[in-house]
């Protein structure tokens, strides 16, 4: 280019406008996003902490009152927050990519209600083997997409057809997730806490339950950034380009599986995330998947956990749960691509 | 030697019997269009010799070994399929996209190396997309764009490249500069080309030999100058045509005058009129 060869001192903004900048400009917008949301979230609550105080409780080991919510209330809950924003937000990209579908997000098109059934089944009748349910929650959502797939299938992936199919599953399995919690409601507790999605009361026992699954399942979205950028140009050309385009889609849509079911399993059906982070980031770095999956993970963490804290703060004591506000917002947002893709 | 070989294929849609025991053998170097009316199986056969469809008996042979049996990877370091108007992702820059051309030949934890890249901007340069490098493909014009997509198929470093109906939807000037840049890839690289062609001229014109398809079966194939005549048209079309030698370049040209049916009826009247 010419301009390259002209040997001018750059602006900022100019700078910026290169794509490679940009992107990791936005990256680590989101990056600084996302910390700010955890001290906001581990600062404000019922009794505000100090950053110092912060700063402090993770040098020192805790001893005073503000010390204990922090390290035994309020981190946890973060943390859990966090894991939940990232699994969620890379199970919509990634879902969005396999299923040729702007709108596919674990909670819409029923993924989470098949990792949330059998996640209730296990707690229901099988309380004691309750550490397995992220395992049980997976094979429920493996389920829940097989279905979907079976449904939708007619020459290829229909888009239209996946978004139809996943209303009826999610609203299938739903309806059995609802029917196990009256008939088993002296079993279950926060029913209505399960299905809107909140993170009220999450501790390190939820952390421990699900940050092997997150971390396998976020590796794998990685290492599979460039075989979703391939099939991003089409089955035929993927296939031309020598990948395998139905193991690719199987494979990957099991690692969404896994990343949507451990989030089911310690927050309940918490929607909408994996549809608002995944196009937020799109609509600034685009679809590259290398850029994608990273701009994903810290959106998510900022998206979930300062949600969270606002649902906490607004009408205090009293928590609104992060499902409610994510719903708030996503719903309109959905709508708002539907319109802008049809 | 055969670099693509279909033996005895049946091809299907949806239980439908489109192909029925083809025979066809693509030779190592030279170009071939396939030509036939619509619903004559043209783009079924070619995506079946692209592994895009699974032969429902038979086998396709790339290089001697059975496609279908060969590691996917492998067959794209031989085989480049440009498939009828691909679809980019917005965000693409022409540069991106040829890069997904060395997805063959990396390992998934690879990046590119700076052979990778030598062969990505030998490419661009090769189809004219220099100063289109870091241009955004959805903003190219149809012409510019099916260019970047044959830049992609060229960084795969194929032997054989297929293309289906790669002219349609180009005005005249950018259906001539991708026939032109399609032959001068077979010349200068001896890159075998099989492509579906809907322009009986343009197929005439580039192609060492037409394969004219009628009812999923191979009514003719052979050079131009031996395929190319009023029979084959009138049986594989149904249109009377008009036929001769292009001195420009020594291949035949057609022009459709009638409908074949028409030009009965006509004869048919001509004749009762006389006779009346």
């Amino acid at each position: 280019m010419l301009s390259n060869t002209v040997t001018e001192k750059k602006s900022f903004w100019s700078n910026l406008r290169e794509r490679r900048t940009w992107r990791l400009f936005v990256i680590s917008s989101f990056i600084l996003l996302s910390i700010l949301s955890i001290f906001f979230s581990l600062s404000k609550g019922v009794m505000d902490i100090s950053w110092s105080t912060i700063w402090k409780t993770f040098l020192t080991s805790p001893t005073d009152a503000e010390q204990q919510v922090l390290w035994n209330i309020r981190l946890p809950r973060v943390i859990v927050g966090a894991l939940v924003g990232i699994n969620l937000a890379l199970a919509g990209a990634i879902l969005q990519g396999v299923m040729r579908n702007p709108l596919a997000d674990p909670g819409i098109i029923g993924i989470s209600a098949g990792a949330g059934l059998t996640g209730v089944i296990i707690l229901v009748l099988f309380p004691q083997y309750e550490n397995l349910v992220p395992i049980g929650a997976f094979l429920g959502a493996m389920f829940a997409a097989v279905m979907i797939y079976i449904l939708a299938w007619k020459r290829g992936i229909q888009p239209i057809r996946i978004i139809l199919a996943g209303v009826a599953v999610s609203a299938f399995l739903g309806s059995w997730i609802s029917a196990l919690m009256i008939f088993y409601s002296d079993r279950v507790h926060g029913a209505l806490m399960f299905m809107v999605g909140g993170l009220s009361a999450r501790s390190w026992n939820h952390v421990d339950m699900i940050i092997i699954y997150s971390l396998i399942g976020i590796a794998l979205a990685i290492i599979g950034t460039r075989w979703m950028n391939i099939l991003l140009l089409g089955d035929e050309t993927a296939r031309g380009l020598g990948l395998n385009v139905e193991r690719t889609r199987i494979l990957m849509t099991a690692v969404a599986s896994l990343l949507a079911a451990s989030a089911v399993s310690v927050v309940g059906l918490l929607g909408f995330v994996g549809l608002i982070v995944p196009h937020a980031a799109r609509l600034l770095i685009g679809n590259d998947y290398r850029f994608l999956v990273p701009a994903s993970c810290f959106l998510g963490i900022a998206v979930v956990t300062f949600s969270d804290t606002i649902g906490r703060l607004v009408f205090a004591p009293v928590e609104i749960p992060v499902g409610i506000i994510m719903g708030v917002v996503g719903a309109p947002f959905f709508l708002y691509l539907l319109r802008r893709e049809t | 030697m055969d670099i693509l070989e279909a033996k005895q294929i049946d091809l299907s849609y949806e239980e439908k019997l489109i192909v029925e025991s083809l025979d066809l053998s693509i030779k190592e170097g030279r170009i071939y269009s396939l030509l036939g009316p619509n619903g004559s199986g043209k783009s079924t056969i070619l995506k079946a010799l692209s592994r895009n469809l699974k032969t429902q008996k038979g086998t396709v042979y790339l290089d001697g070994s059975a496609i279908h049996k060969m590691n996917t990877k492998e067959v794209a370091k031989i085989m480049a399929v440009l498939s009828q108007s691909p679809q980019s992702p917005p965000y693409l820059t022409v540069k991106d996209l040829v890069e997904y051309g060395r997805f063959p030949h990396q390992r998934f934890w690879e990046r590119l190396s700076s052979e990778d890249k030598e062969i990505v901007s030998w490419a661009i340069e090769k189809t004219g997309l220099t100063s289109f490098t870091d241009r955004l493909v959805n903003t190219l014009s149809g012409g510019e764009r099916q260019r970047a997509w044959i830049a992609m198929a060229l960084v795969q470093k194929p032997s054989i490249l297929l293309l289906d109906e790669p002219t349609t939807f180009l005005d005249i000037a950018h259906q001539l500069e991708v026939m032109e840049l399609v032959t001068s890839i077979n010349k200068e690289y001896g890159i075998t080309i099989v492509m579906v062609l809907h322009d009986m001229n343009h197929a005439s014109r580039y192609s060492d030999e037409l394969i004219v398809l009628k009812d999923g079966k191979i009514f003719a194939q052979g050079s131009p100058i031996k395929v190319m005549n009023e029979h084959t048209l009138k049986s594989v079309f149904g249109v009377e045509a008009d036929i001769w030698i292009d001195k420009k370049h020594g291949k035949p040209v057609c022009i459709a005058q009638e409908l074949a049916h028409h030009a009965e009826l006509n004869d048919r009247k001509n004749k009762t009129l006389i006779g009346g």
